[in-house]
């Protein structure tokens, strides 16, 4: 199973989907698509690698990070 | 007749010393409040120049902040706005007002959920750091990341602002401010910086404001 966290003030919301499942993957891309229309950036990661920027939805990155929009403070 | 409480379970008083305490159950005016100071049940509702007015609805209780700065221990003297808004909203009247049983239920919950927020966020931020970097943060209450150019960060776990050391040699260059809204929980913005500034570096730098370390 791959999986998706989104940021949120839930502390993440978790999206799963089975690479091989072709309804689970359309699911976890559209959703994809909506989050980072909205402003949030993915990156590839996980045990404790370094995060690798997705520009494109890859439905087998094992596990992905949706981070909402960052600002200067 | 301004009316005063010397902390959270202080007495009504003329002559206020300043605390750090603060509850939801007792009614301050404060004509000075350090600005980093948290209030987690607040419910905006008005405000007027650099004073704000905060209600709480389950204890019909009303705080008043001024975000000029007056260090610890000092001795609070109402100035001239904290004056005139005392007139405006006598505490008494404020105070006799009972507490809503559902607003009270409502904020607990809300504490509850916030709770079960930040133990997720942390979690997730473990799992997604190196075991050199979880020893760093129980430690120190910081991790250092690298760059794709080699730069090292340090950040702080004690905030989401201003909380990314750019280091050199172990020294402090600056420090950079770049974080995620300020609705979610801490260990996410940590992530997000981790994450950034591992794999987007030149796009954090660009996004974050530059302070003196």
């Amino acid at each position: 199973m791959s999986e998706m966290q989104v940021l949120d003030r839930t502390g993440h919301t978790k999206v799963e989907w089975d690479p091989e499942n072709d309804a689970e993957v359309a699911s976890a891309r559209a959703m994809f698509t909506d989050m980072t229309g909205r402003g949030y950036r993915a990156f590839a990661a996980g045990n404790g690698k370094p995060g690798r920027r997705l520009d494109t939805f890859d439905p087998d990155v094992a596990e992905m990070v949706l981070v909402p929009h960052i600002q200067g403070g | 007749m301004p009316y005063w409480t010397t902390g959270a379970a202080g007495p009504w008083s003329t002559s206020p010393t300043w605390t750090s305490s603060t509850t939801a159950t007792h009614l301050y005016y404060f004509d000075f409040i350090q600005p980093s100071i948290t209030l987690p049940w607040y419910y905006a509702s008005m405000s007027s120049g650099s004073t704000t007015c905060f209600t709480v609805p389950s204890t019909g209780q009303m705080i008043i902040t001024d975000t000029q700065y007056v260090p610890h221990g000092q001795p609070l003297i109402p100035g001239p706005r904290m004056r005139r808004l005392m007139q405006e909203q006598p505490a008494p009247a404020v105070l006799r007002r009972p507490p809503d049983p559902e607003a009270v239920e409502r904020e607990r919950l809300d504490r509850v959920q916030r709770e079960a927020a930040r133990e997720r966020a942390r979690t997730l931020l473990l799992r997604h750091l190196t075991e050199e970097q979880r020893a760093m943060l129980a430690g120190h209450g910081w991790f250092v990341v690298e760059g794709r150019s080699g730069t090292r960060y340090r950040i702080r776990a004690s905030s989401a602002a201003g909380n990314v050391d750019v280091l050199h040699n172990e020294h402090v260059l600056h420090r950079l401010c770049a974080h995620c809204d300020l609705s979610i929980p801490l260990h996410d913005h940590l992530l997000a910086q981790k994450l950034m500034l591992e794999s987007d570096e030149s796009e954090f730098l660009r996004i974050a404001n530059r302070h003196a370390a």
